[in-house]
This record gives structure tokens, C-alpha cells and sequence, in this order.
């Protein structure tokens, strides 16, 4: 009698405990339902500058991802641009050490070995008394540019997210567009033996989203503003790899930018922190604004070496 | 010998519930709400633990944007009936859609941890369009300055029509010839 | 030739029996109907040159450019754009010495005027390939044409060119033709298909009246043409820079600066050129101390000229001195281009200016070694227009390899810039053993109205 008893006592326990069990997992998954989705996290970190001045790795999830229907782009696209946007970018120069993370994260992006740089960071110090600072300098993407007006084959255009693009199956080599660029933004092919056994190694692939396939030979390339990315909702190479967020990107319709791990609204940034374009006096309408270096998180510091010596 | 049945199940679903929240502690929820005023706009986020209202909770709201959220305004603490009231701005320009995803966030409570609300509302301001159709120099080829266009082509047609009109008085003078030829 | 057109003109210059006129037409016909040993051993070196310009291309294009040719990203436009200037500015030489010269009825033209013509359209044709040399994609030379932007300079510069050559190929053809029937009567033992070709070149002339006409009013016609449009070429040559934003090229002067030099190096050219050709073809009868005399004159005056366009060029905005300016101009003043630059200050506009002014000076060979130096002088002009003016970019040059900041050209560059002068100078030596060199009925009409000063000096 006894041992019916204890043998139904366990068999009872068994089915509470499973019942339990089953019905925790119910709950949570009603849980999440109710409450919203907590982001995954994937596992991948980055580096970023807190506010306060402290640097740590957060996880890259808390980057929420928008994600596109499609990432790939048709022919008219790549001419007309992503729609609706018009990227603009930021740079903090208050913030910038000279770490080159950007030139290192863009030459990986597009394939290009050193010496050519898409983005150049520069020791720039405007007169004798004034403090240096370093200077990251991507192309523009200027509002009224000076390279598209000369190219005789409209093999660089200005499309209607803002983003002066090149169709590397269109441009002739002339070089007229680096002649007029004011700011030396633009690099040649000149089939570098280095960079062209790099490119046959590493095919770029369809890369149908960004025109400028920078190993064609005989080509103008230069920084694209990362077209690839941004149609999947990611920021551009330079941005993302930047240790202190130093460099600012967004849409200029949505009147916001960010650096990944903050954001802000563009004008309220600019107005607050002085915002200028270089070389404004030219005419040329950058879509790539500084903010001063001023009240500095860390002091100027020279560069240890000479970057670029090898030929 | 049911009753007992019914309150073991009663029992078993209470435990299954409340499995997640031992596992984070309470059965907190955040619920943000819209209210449209005559000139601001308010988003209402209500923080409950227990269905209780939970006081002084940092609520910070944000709006999505394309490349990440944009916080808007600063972090607001609920009140006594676990409320955080926002004047939400009417000058943050919509989504492609027209519309604004706007999220309210606890986040790192010691307590209720994060908890996270997202609504669509179309408070947003009016987006640009971008018209880059018009003419200039900097267009594409279709779209040079109309004088551009229209001086190149009078200059080119007038210089190599007199050219054309030269050739034809040489192939006159072979005629000439051949003409006097036959005489 | 119809006995019974009563015609009022002067014409028979076909029939024209006087001794003199057979002279002159086989003293000028002499290069095409006869060609000595160095006259094959001077084409043989042209075409060896060019043979090595073809095959430094070759190397060019299947090579490295980045190991064949010095440009680099900083100094992405070298020699051969520099050499495309010089040759656009050489090409004018037709617009001055055939064309104004015309019109302004300066008579001592007419032996000058096809020398002129042809320099200026074999200088226009070499200034083509030049630039074709410097594209990094020639195999889409046809996009200029498929996906052209009228916006763009470089497709001005294009349509001016095209037009251009041919104007001066018509405008050298057309006075050719009468020429050509002189060939035809009067040339022996020359193979059937260049006499053929004559034939069929000279359209039919026969020297009536009518025909007359017809040629006198195309060539007053395209000779007016001419000059607007030789003027367009150097200016939007001159557009290519002066369209850039860059401090050394974001002059007003540059249209008129290039201009105004693409007149001095033509006359320098000419100079030359009839030195060169008066002695090889013993033509001393035609091309006199005269006209040497005259082109001396023209020198000096072409080079207060230019004299003056360089003052404003580099002494205003050196008064200035503005931040934009500054290294560019220290740089050509005093610091790594200095030594060329006053060298050819010197030797491509002072001595130009003030040597030709004594008349022993004047004489042909001092005054073709003077032209000599100022054609020299003139290339490397262009050369200090075009290279210091893409080493000072406004941001400044940092982390970059040697071979970036400072260029010199490469074997292979250089030899293509010889194989377009070799080339060059080809064309003109192979029509001259075709055709007169020297315009016979120009220079017999000038005679017979009486214009002695074609030939000697009153």
C-alpha cells in the first residue's frame, strides 16, 4: 500500500516538474511577446569613447540595425542614388589622435593597399600660435563639386543621396576631376604591381552597390561614403573603426548622426559645437562638416613615425 | 479530489509564469503611450513591476533613425503613478514612411534591468526631397545649361557648315572642269 | 583651256612662258623631284625615333604604369600634358604666319604661308596623340564621343580641335591645288601612282577664270575662319587650368597668356623652320635675309608681348604674396624650380626681346640659334605651368612615398615627347617631297602684280 503510494506520489512530481518546466518556457516566450524583443547579442565588440572620456568595448548589437529588403542595388540606383537620403558626415577633430583606425578600416573595405588612402589624416596647424591637430580628410562629396563638372564622360556624377560616385566601367583616365578636386581627394590606378596582384587575390566581388571598383586599372577611385554598407543600415569603415567615434555619419534628411555609439541631431551638433566645412570660401558645398578642436578630451600629440615610405 | 487538480493546475501556471521573472526578479513591463495636444505633442511611458506602478525609474525616450536611435530629450523619472511624461518635439523630420519609430527605454535598472516600448506614430516634420533633376554644370550630360547647349551647338553648326559649304565649292570647281572637258 | 572666254583678269598662270617662271618652278619643285642622301638619312632618323615612341607605348600599356610612368596622385598630369600645350601653342603658327599675315596684307607671307600650314596641321595632329598618350584608358577614346558632357572643357577642347585640324587641312589644301597641277606638268620620272595622285588631288584645275574665283573666295573665306577659331584652341587649352580651382591656374589671364606665348613660339617656330628649309633645299632666292629681317621684328614684338602677360602672370599676385600663392611662387622664385624658371625667364623671353633688336642679330643664323633657345625655352614653360602648379595643393602633402612629392619624368615619357617631335617634324618632311614646299602661284602672283617685297626687300 505504501509503495503504490510513494510510487504515485513520484509519478506526480514527475508530471509537475515536466508541466513546470513546460509551462516556464511558455511563459517566457509569452514574456517576450508581451514586452518586445530583446536584442541578441552577437557576440562581436567595439571599441567606443563614453561620453565622459572613457574608452571601453561595448557590444556592437547595442548598434540597432535597420535592415533593407535588399542589399544589392540595380544600374539606375547606382546612378540615382539610395532614396530619400542625403548623407552628410561630422568629424570631431576635438577627438582625433592620429590613430589612422579609419585609413586602415577603409583600405580593408575597398581592397587598397597603402600608400593609397581614401580618407588621409593630416597634422594640420593653421598659424605658428595656434595648437595642431590631426585632420582626417575624406572626399566631400560636395553639393556643388568641381570634379563632375569637367569629367568629359560622366563617369563621375552626383547622385541624389548626396554621394559622388564614379562608374569605374565609364571613366577614361584623364585625371581632369583630380586636376579640379581643391582638396586632393581623389586617387588613381596606376596599376601599382603591389595592389594588383592584391586585387586578383581578393576579388571584390559584384560590389554592385558602390560603382567605384577601385581595381580597375586605369581608374579614378576615392572614398564613396561606404554605399554598400549604408544600404544595410551600417555605418561607413571609418566610422565604425574610429576608437574614440571620432568621425560622425547620418542623413541629412533625418536631420541626425552618429558614430555608432552616440547620436545626435546634425544641427543641433553643429550650432553647439561651432560646426565648419573646410575651404568653405571655395563654393564648393561640402557635405562633410568639422567641429573644432576645442576642449580637447586629450592633448595634441606628434606622430611617432612617417606613415607611407615604401613606394 | 478536482479542486485539488484545479489548484495544482493553477499552481503549475503560476510557477510557469513566474519562472521568467524569478529569473529576472519581477514582472516588470513598460507601455508607452501617445497623446496628441493642441501645440505639444506627449509620449507617456507607464513603468510596472507586478502590475504596480514603479516610481522613479529613469525612462528615456528614443526615435529610430537609419544608421541608430536618436535620443530625444533627456531621461525622465516616473512619477508616483509609474508615469514618465515627454514633450515630444515636432520638429524631427519622419521616416521614409512617413511615420516615426519612437522607443522608450529603462535601461541597466538594478531592479527591473532593461526593459524596452516601441510605438509608430506620425508626429515626424516633413522630410526634404532631394531634387538633383535640375540643370547645371555639374549634371550629367542631359542635364547641361540650356545657353550651354544651345551656343555650342549654333557655334559648331555654323563653323563646320561653312566648312561643308568650302568642300562643296572644291567638288564645283571639278565640275568646272569636266564641264569645260565635254565642250 | 577655252580660247573663246573673254575674261578681263590676269590669268595665264599656266601659259606663263617668261624664263623666270620656269626657274622658280624647278628650283621649287627641286625637293619633290629629287632627294639626296641626307635627305633619306634625315627621314630614317625621324622614323627610328618614332619606331622608339611606339614601342615606349607599347611598354606603357602592357607595363606597370605605375613603374613605366612618373605620374602619381599628387602630380597626376606630367610631360605629355605639357608637351599637348606645347604643341596646341606650336599650332598657331598657321593662325599668325599664314592667316594674319594675310589679311593684314603683308606681303613677304607668301612664301612663309604653306610651311605655316603644314607645321600647323602636323603640330595639331601630334598634340592629339599626346594627350591620347596620357589617358589611362585609351581603348575608350569612343566614350569622348558616345557619353560626351558639353560641360566639360576637355569635350570643348576636343570639338575646337577637331575643327581646327579641319580648317587647316582644307586651308592647306585648297592653295595646294594649283600647285598640284604644277606637279602634275612639270614633275619627270616620278612613279605612276604619285602622278596619280596629283591628278586626282588637283580637282580638275585647270586655271580658268571661274575657277579662280572659286579658290580665292574659300581661301579668303576659311582664312578669316581660321583665326577665331586658332585663337579658341589655345584658350580652352588654356580653360583646362584655368577651370580648376588650384591657386596656380585660378588666373583670369591664362586665355590671353597662353595665347599671346603660342604667338611667340610660332614665330620662333617659323624661324626655324626656314632656316631648316631654305638650307636643306637650297631655297635661298625665296627665303631671303628678308624674311628673316621681318620674322626678327616679329620676334621682338612677340615677346614684349608675352613680357607683359608674364608680369601680370607672376609679379602682381608675387606683390601679394597671398597664402594661396605663397610656396607655389617661392617655389618658382627661389626655391626647387627656380633654376628653370629664371633660365627660362631668361633665355625664352628676354633674349627674344632684346637681341633681335640689333640688326646684325636679325641675320639667319644668329637668329636661328636665338629662335632655337626660345623654342627650347618654350617647352619647359609649359612644362613650369603644368608640374609646379599640381605640387602645391591646398592641404598639404604628408605620409606619402619620394615619388610622390616630387616628379620627374620617366625614359618612357621622354621618349614618347621625342617621338612626337620626331614625328612632327616627319610630316612636315614627307609633304615637302610632295609637294612645294613653297606656294609657286602665290609667289609668282605676288611677282606679276608687281609686289616686288615678296622676295627682295625695298
Amino acid at each position: 500500500m505504501k509503495n503504490e503510494q510513494e510510487d504515485s506520489n513520484r509519478r506526480k512530481f514527475l508530471k509537475f516538474g515536466l508541466l513546470a518546466g513546460g509551462a516556464t518556457i511558455a511563459g517566457l516566450a509569452l514574456q517576450q511577446k508581451l514586452l518586445g524583443d530583446s536584442p541578441d547579442t552577437s557576440g562581436k565588440k567595439v571599441k567606443v569613447l563614453t561620453a565622459e572620456g572613457k574608452l571601453m568595448e561595448v557590444d556592437s548589437s547595442l548598434v540597432t540595425h535597420h535592415a533593407a529588403e535588399e542589399a544589392e542595388l540595380t544600374e539606375s540606383q547606382i546612378r540615382e542614388g539610395i532614396a530619400g537620403r542625403k548623407f552628410v558626415m561630422v568629424i570631431d577633430l576635438a577627438r582625433c589622435a592620429n590613430e589612422r583606425k579609419c585609413v586602415e578600416g577603409c583600405q580593408k573595405m575597398h581592397n587598397t593597399l597603402p600608400p593609397i588612402e581614401y580618407i588621409k589624416v593630416k597634422r594640420m596647424q593653421d598659424a605658428e600660435l595656434t595648437a595642431p591637430y590631426w585632420f582626417p580628410q575624406p572626399c566631400y562629396h560636395c553639393d556643388n563639386p568641381p570634379c563632375t563638372k569637367v569629367c568629359p564622360v560622366d563617369a563621375t556624377f552626383k547622385r541624389s543621396d548626396g554621394i559622388v560616385a564614379v562608374d569605374s566601367d565609364r571613366c577614361i583616365g584623364c585625371k581632369f576631376c583630380m586636376a579640379a578636386c581643391p582638396y586632393s581627394a581623389r586617387s588613381f590606378n596606376f596599376g601599382r604591381p603591389e595592389q594588383v596582384e592584391f586585387n586578383e587575390k581578393h576579388p571584390m566581388g559584384d560590389d554592385n552597390c558602390c560603382s567605384t571598383k577601385s581595381s580597375t586599372v586605369g581608374t579614378v577611385s576615392k572614398c564613396d561614403f561606404c554605399p554598400g554598407s549604408a544600404v544595410k543600415g551600417e555605418l561607413p569603415a571609418c566610422v565604425t573603426e574610429c576608437p574614440n567615434g571620432t568621425i560622425f555619419f547620418g542623413d541629412e534628411n533625418e536631420d541626425t548622426v552618429s558614430n555608432g555609439e552616440e547620436t545626435f541631431r546634425l544641427k543641433e551638433l553643429l550650432t553647439s559645437r561651432a560646426g565648419y566645412r573646410q575651404f568653405e570660401e571655395l563654393g564648393t558645398k561640402p557635405r562633410v562638416y568639422y567641429l573644432p578642436p576645442v576642449k580637447r578630451q586629450f592633448p595634441f600629440e606628434e606622430a611617432k613615425e612617417v606613415h607611407n615610405k615604401e613606394e | 479530489m478536482k479542486r485539488n487538480h484545479l489548484y495544482r493546475f493553477l499552481l503549475v501556471v503560476l510557477l510557469g509564469f513566474s519562472g521568467p521573472l524569478f529569473a529576472e526578479g519581477d514582472d516588470a513591463k513598460i507601455v508607452l503611450t501617445f497623446e496628441k495636444g493642441d501645440s505639444i505633442n506627449t509620449c507617456k511611458a507607464l513603468v510596472t513591476s507586478n502590475d504596480t506602478p514603479v516610481k522613479e525609474i529613469e525612462v528615456k525616450l528614443y526615435v529610430q533613425r537609419m544608421f541608430s536611435l536618436l535620443p530625444v530629450g533627456d531621461a525622465v523619472a516616473t512619477d508616483e503613478e509609474g508615469i514618465s511624461s515627454f514633450e515630444f518635439p515636432n520638429d524631427i523630420p519622419a521616416d521614409l514612411d512617413g511615420k516615426l519609430t519612437v522607443f522608450a527605454k529603462v535601461e541597466d535598472d538594478e531592479n527591473l534591468g532593461n526593459l524596452e516600448a516601441k510605438g509608430q506614430i506620425d508626429w515626424g516634420a516633413p522630410r526634404v526631397s532631394n531634387d538633383i533633376m535640375e540643370r547645371s554644370l555639374s549634371g550629367s550630360r542631359s542635364n547641361a545649361p540650356w545657353i550651354l547647349t544651345i551656343v555650342s551647338n549654333i557655334i559648331i553648326l555654323g563653323i563646320w557648315g561653312t566648312l561643308v559649304y568650302v568642300v562643296t565649292q572644291l567638288f564645283k570647281i571639278k565640275k568646272l572642269s569636266r564641264h569645260l572637258a565635254k565642250k | 583651256m577655252s580660247e573663246h572666254k573673254i575674261n578681263t583678269e590676269p590669268t595665264t598662270y599656266e601659259t606663263f612662258t617668261q624664263e623666270e617662271y620656269m626657274v622658280m618652278k624647278d628650283e621649287l619643285l627641286r625637293p619633290v623631284q629629287h632627294i639626296g642622301k641626307w635627305g633619306k638619312v634625315w627621314i630614317g632618323f625621324l622614323v627610328a625615333v618614332c619606331m622608339c615612341g611606339i614601342y615606349a607605348y607599347y611598354i606603357q600599356e602592357t607595363k606597370s604604369k605605375y613603374v613605366t610612368v612618373a605620374l602619381r596622385d599628387y602630380t597626376m598630369w606630367g610631360v605629355y600634358i605639357s608637351n599637348f600645350v606645347f604643341f596646341v601653342a606650336l599650332s598657331l603658327i598657321g593662325v599668325l604666319m599664314s592667316a594674319v599675315l594675310k589679311l593684314t596684307n603683308f606681303e613677304w607671307y607668301r612664301p612663309l604661308s604653306r610651311i605655316a600650314e603644314v607645321i600647323a596641321v602636323a603640330a595639331i595632329m601630334l598634340a592629339g596623340v599626346s594627350i591620347v598618350a596620357a589617358m589611362g584608358r585609351p581603348d575608350r577614346l569612343h566614350f569622348l564621343f558616345l557619353h560626351g558632357r558639353i560641360q566639360s572643357p576637355i569635350v570643348w577642347d576636343i570639338i575646337v580641335i577637331m575643327t581646327y585640324i579641319a580648317t587647316s587641312m582644307i586651308l592647306l589644301f585648297i592653295p595646294l591645288i594649283p600647285s598640284l597641277s604644277t606637279c602634275k606638268n612639270h614633275l619627270h620620272n616620278k612613279p605612276k601612282w604619285q602622278m596619280k595622285m596629283y591628278a586626282w588631288m588637283s580637282f580638275g584645275w585647270e586655271g580658268t577664270a571661274e575657277q579662280w574665283k572659286i579658290l580665292k573666295r574659300s581661301i579668303r573665306i576659311l582664312t578669316i575662319m581660321v583665326i577665331p577659331l586658332g585663337v579658341s584652341i589655345h584658350t580652352v587649352t588654356a580653360w583646362l587650368f584655368a577651370t580648376t580651382l588650384r591657386a596656380e591656374w585660378d588666373s583670369t589671364n591664362f586665355g590671353a597668356y597662353f595665347v599671346s606665348g603660342a604667338f611667340l613660339l610660332g614665330v620662333a617656330g617659323m624661324i626655324v623652320a626656314v632656316f631648316v628649309i631654305r638650307k636643306s633645299y637650297n631655297l635661298e632666292n625665296y627665303l631671303t635675309p628678308m624674311h628673316f629681317d621681318k620674322l626678327g621684328r616679329a620676334l621682338v614684338l612677340m615677346s614684349f608681348i608675352y613680357i607683359y602677360f608674364n608680369i601680370n602672370e607672376y609679379l602682381v599676385p608675387a606683390y601679394k604674396m597671398s597664402g594661396l600663392h605663397a610656396n607655389h611662387l617661392l617655389d618658382l622664385f627661389t626655391g626647387e624650380d627656380s633654376t628653370l624658371y629664371w633660365s627660362v625667364v631668361f633665355f625664352g623671353m628676354f633674349v627674344p626681346a632684346i637681341f633681335p633688336l640689333f640688326k646684325p642679330m636679325r641675320k639667319p643664323l644668329p637668329l636661328t640659334i636665338i629662335a632655337v633657345v626660345v623654342v627650347i625655352a618654350a617647352w619647359f614653360k609649359r612644362y613650369l605651368i603644368v608640374i609646379p602648379g599640381l605640387s602645391h595643393p591646398y592641404l598639404p602633402i604628408q605620409d606619402v612615398p619620394d615619388s610622390w612629392r616630387h616628379y620627374s619624368p620617366s625614359l618612357v615619357e621622354m621618349t614618347i615627347v621625342a617621338a612626337t617631335f620626331a614625328a612632327m617634324m616627319l610630316i612636315v618632311t614627307l609633304f615637302s617631297r610632295f609637294f612645294p614646299i613653297i606656294s609657286v602661284w602665290e609667289v609668282a602672283e605676288g611677282k606679276l602684280e608687281g609686289k616686288d617685297e615678296i622676295i627682295n626687300y625695298k
